[in-house]
């Protein structure tokens, strides 16, 4: 199941448990130092083992699936794109991930301007002048992917890492 | 030590005191010679801080006149995030605003402090009025409903808007107004009909009710009923088909009794019995909503009474009245026979009052043509009419 040789996706919703029983005392929160330690210390070793852009892919692509996977598990219900954008905001803020906020949107073009403020990655982090969010910006694609069918480009332009203090994230219709 | 030639010094202080005094403030000129010291070090700082406060001066004043579009300022200094942030969130309330402002209530603004609990608390009133509305809506649309429907029987559709959007107009007691009866009459109606084919005079009829219409609807009157005047019996003037002529002493009675003479001439008119195809083509295209049977009394002693409810055309039997006069004339009455009554009493003022076959007769009509009598005359007398 999670250890299985393969050459496409095998995620599934259900691989996340039970975790209301399994965790009946701890719960299913923990601190987010752990996220990051997890996440920055992953980055790390894919760095060293192969490159920054193959870390990056990964990311994404992981992000991407995440989205895809929280889209059609969350907000599956959502009637039209404005609902599906309060059913995205209510969810991260419930979940921690961050405060989701749509700055301008063109539904006749389909793109998007988005903020996560205090984001699940980078609030608080030294700012180092780069863009961390990658694993975000694949969990919009993934998102938008899920919910319109078409693929979009998203790129952060914003970020804690380069000394902003909200996320910033373009997303246009390729 | 460090030596600093005044000029520069005073270069800085003037930088400053620009800034303090709310004018622009431009870069300060280094001279080539000056060496590569912390005074230059200083100067180039000072000059940084003038242009990326300029850029935030420019985009802050933008900003205080609601031009959200852009954000052009390249800074890490606290205060300019600080604005970008207050850019971007102002920039998330307008997205909002247009949301709600499209009907979308179920929007919310996360984290902005005060102005988070009004903006929710706004929707939230709006959305609650919304729905209060909607609701009184429905009862006020249940209630014109059944008004409409109450009144609709008795009026036209546009007195009963008139009393919805008026309701005082429905106080009790009524309302002393001065009225105006008009009566007309067809000039000549009779002559002419002589000449006409019966299609033709329906048409000129039709043509003649319609204009009524219009002018009675044009001046505000209202037209609850339009009531087909019918003889208990047929007659006609002139040549042409009449399926239900009586060619026989049955005719001769109801010309005789019924003195069914030309007013003009004293012709004879062709008598026959009633048609129902006829009469209920008549009530279809003219929008007949009630029947007036007349010289009911005529029929009076005949021993059976036959109406015809259908035509035999080449051999089939069809019940409605065909377009060609050539087929009108080749059509053969089929009847259905009621029994007759001897004899009326000529004070009679109700329905129940009339013998039980001439009601039976009544009821035949209104049941074929599907349109209710509203009057019936029993005699020439002006008291003679009785009504249903």
């Amino acid at each position: 199941m999670f250890k299985e040789e393969r050459d496409q996706s095998q995620f599934t919703w259900n691989m996340i448990g039970d975790i209301e029983a399994g965790r009946p005392n701890l719960g299913p929160m923990m601190h987010l130092a752990v996220y990051r330690l997890m996440q920055f210390t992953l980055r790390d070793i894919l760095i060293r083992d192969f490159d920054v852009e193959t870390a990056d892919r990964i990311f994404f692509e992981a992000g991407k699936k995440a989205g895809e996977e929280f889209c059609r598990n969350l907000l599956a219900d959502k009637e039209d794109m404005n609902s599906f954008c309060a059913g995205i905001q209510q969810h991260m803020k419930e979940l921690g991930i961050g405060i989701f906020r749509v700055e301008s949107a063109d539904y006749e073009k389909g793109s998007f301007v988005i903020t996560v403020a205090e984001d699940l990655d980078c609030s608080g982090i030294p700012v180092c002048n780069e863009e961390i969010c990658i694993y975000d910006e694949g969990f919009i694609a993934g998102l938008l992917l899920a919910y319109t069918g078409k693929d979009f480009a998203v790129k952060e332009i914003d970020c804690w890492g380069s000394g902003d203090r909200i996320c910033r994230f373009t997303a246009i219709p390729q | 030590m460090i030596s600093v030639a005044e000029e520069l010094i005073d270069r800085i202080t003037a930088a400053i005191h620009y800034l303090r005094v709310g004018k622009t403030a431009r870069p300060i000129d280094i001279p080539e010679d000056l060496p590569d010291n912390e005074i230059r070090q200083l100067i180039t700082y000072v000059n940084r801080f003038l242009v990326e406060f300029s850029a935030f001066s420019e985009a802050l004043a933008q900003m205080a006149q609601g031009e959200l579009h852009t954000w052009a300022v390249a800074s890490r200094m606290a205060v300019v995030q600080s604005l970008k942030t207050l850019h971007s969130n102002l920039r998330h309330l307008t997205w909002k605003t247009q949301q709600v402002a499209d009907g979308d209530l179920e929007q919310k603004v996360d984290f902005m402090g005060d102005f988070s609990t009004a903006f929710n608390s706004m929707t939230q009133q709006l959305k609650d009025s919304r729905e209060q509305l909607l609701k009184l809506n429905e009862q006020l649309e249940t209630r014109n409903r059944f008004i409409r429907e109450t009144f609709g029987r008795y009026t036209s559709d546009d007195i009963v808007e008139v009393l919805l959007d008026m309701p005082e107009g429905l106080k009790l007691g009524g309302e002393k107004r001065e009225l105006t009866i008009l009566m007309t009459d067809l000039r000549g109606f009779t002559a002419m009909v002589e000449r006409l084919e019966p299609t033709a005079v329906v048409a000129l009829l039709n043509n003649y009710l319609s204009a009524m219409i219009e002018i009675i609807q044009q001046y505000g009157g209202t037209i609850d009923e339009i009531i087909g005047i019918v003889k208990a019996y047929t007659t006609r003037v002139g040549e042409g088909p009449l399926p239900t002529e009586l060619l026989d002493k049955t005719g001769e009675h109801l010309q005789k009794v019924g003195h069914e003479f030309g007013t003009t001439t004293s012709r004879p008119r062709r008598c026959g019995w009633l048609d129902l195809v006829v009469l209920k083509h008549s009530c279809m295209i003219s929008g007949i909503t009630k029947l007036a049977i007349t010289k009911l009394d005529v029929l009076n002693g005949l021993p059976e009474i036959n109406v015809c409810t259908q035509y035999l055309l080449n051999g089939k039997k069809i019940d409605y009245f065909p377009a060609s006069i050539e087929d009108v004339s080749a059509c053969k009455p089929v009847y259905t026979t009621f029994k007759g009554w001897t004899a009326m009493n000529p004070a009679s003022s109700k329905f129940s009052d009339l013998p039980k076959e001439a009601q039976a007769y009544l009821r035949f009509i209104e049941k074929e043509t599907d349109v209710p009598i509203t009057l019936i005359s029993i005699g020439p007398g002006r008291d003679e009419t009785i009504e249903v």
